[in-house]
């Protein structure tokens, strides 16, 4: 890593994935936090589309510092351009935009052993967030998971599921384009010396078959509060405690977030036609 | 082989809901850090030297060598509380002449 990189480093674009849903004050000091941070990608746990038109109403009625990723959406639309092309300016404006507000994006964690019952939730939940995660202790279900094209991310906690990884479900994982959301709080959080070692045995461990087997993944803070958050560069240098090197984790701070965002955003669009249908 | 160690100073400010921090705690818990994280060895060869900090402000100068810049960082970014309070230090700027990064201070 050169110095030239770490000093341009507090400049990157960060997403926080797992932000708890709070009382409105406690939001507001998050999205405080957020924007000087340069952290304009805010995913709130647990909060629906139709709740978050509400608290939006509540937090920011002239909309000046918060947004959705729907906004956006509608703003770049227009009659003749593409899904590609529309993709592109999505990405082009989000890079580009120095005066970014928060974008609120919605998602879910769905948490079980059994599919049968993931099914149905899955079933009810995909088109009221813009996010579906997955956690489990289960190896058969998290291998379904990886499968299942509603699902965006397989949650991992190091000192919670790590166990469950192996090299057959990173494969499954890589071949289907999803990724492995890796919480690093526990990093931060350790209560004493002992967890602390205990947390990085289990991360280093983990990191290397992630990063041997080339499959793609993600950092995040999951923050209790607005002082937890912290910026990508600072999430790739505590991913440097679990041995990975800072270049490898250039895209696991915003771009796979934002790819798969813009992916959603598109498909909960109600102007969304499924591939191979045709308007009559 | 000729070595030279060139110095990189760390422009920083901290965040947090007191209104005024002392620096003799902030530099014990740097150092405390340090020593956990890199040993005793690594905090040596860091040579961490504290230029400036203003309470008030609660934004300051650590100079440290460039061989142990990320190290600095990774302990900056792993810092949660300082005395029992709940902290978040945000880099603003990394320079490596001092004379830059007081005017990077003064503008921030």
């Amino acid at each position: 890593m050169s110095n030239k990189e770490i000093s341009k480093g507090n400049g990157f674009l960060t997403c926080e994935n797992y932000v708890p849903f709070n009382e409105v004050n406690i939001m507001r000091n998050f999205f405080k936090i957020a924007y000087d941070l340069k952290i304009p990608l805010v995913v709130i746990d647990n909060m629906s589309i139709q709740e978050r038109t509400i608290f939006l109403q509540n937090l920011d009625p002239e909309n000046s510092i918060v947004t959705t990723s729907q906004q956006i959406y509608d703003s770049l639309k227009t009659e003749n351009i593409t899904t590609n092309q529309l993709k592109t300016a999505y990405t082009k404006f989000i890079y580009s935009n120095e005066s970014l507000k928060c974008l609120i994006v919605t998602r879910k964690t769905l948490t079980g052993n059994s599919i049968e019952k993931i099914k149905q939730q899955l079933g009810s939940f995909r088109y009221q967030y813009e996010i579906i995660s997955f956690y489990s202790d289960d190896q058969t279900a998290l291998k379904w998971a990886a499968q299942d094209r509603r699902i965006d991310y397989i949650t991992i906690e190091i000192l919670g599921n790590s166990k469950s990884i192996d090299q057959a479900l990173c494969s499954v994982v890589k071949q289907k384009s999803k990724c492995f959301e890796i919480i690093i709080s526990p990093l931060i959080n350790a209560k004493s010396d002992r967890e602390l070692s205990e947390v990085l045995r289990k991360g280093r461990k983990l990191m290397q078959l992630i990063t041997s087997t080339n499959t793609p993944f993600i950092f995040t803070m999951k923050p209790k509060s607005p002082l937890q958050l912290r910026t990508g560069s600072q999430m790739r240098l505590l991913g440097g405690l679990l041995e990975v090197s800072y270049n490898k984790t250039k895209e696991s701070i915003f771009g796979k977030q934002l790819e798969i965002l813009i992916a959603n955003t598109i498909k909960l669009h109600e102007s969304y036609i499924f591939e191979g249908v045709k308007e009559v | 082989m000729v070595t030279i160690i060139r110095d990189r100073y760390v422009v920083f400010r901290i965040y947090t809901s007191v209104t005024k921090l002392e620096e003799s705690f902030l530099k014990s818990t740097i150092w405390r850090i340090y020593q956990n994280i890199y040993g005793l060895f690594g905090s040596s060869n860091a040579g961490l030297y504290f230029e400036s900090f203003d309470e008030k402000e609660k934004t300051g100068i650590i100079r440290c060598t460039h061989t142990s810049l990320s190290q600095l960082l990774t302990v900056l970014a792993y810092m949660t509380e300082l005395k029992e309070t709940e902290i978040l230090v945000r880099i603003l700027n990394v320079s490596g002449t001092i004379g830059k990064a007081k005017k990077i201070l003064s503008i921030k």
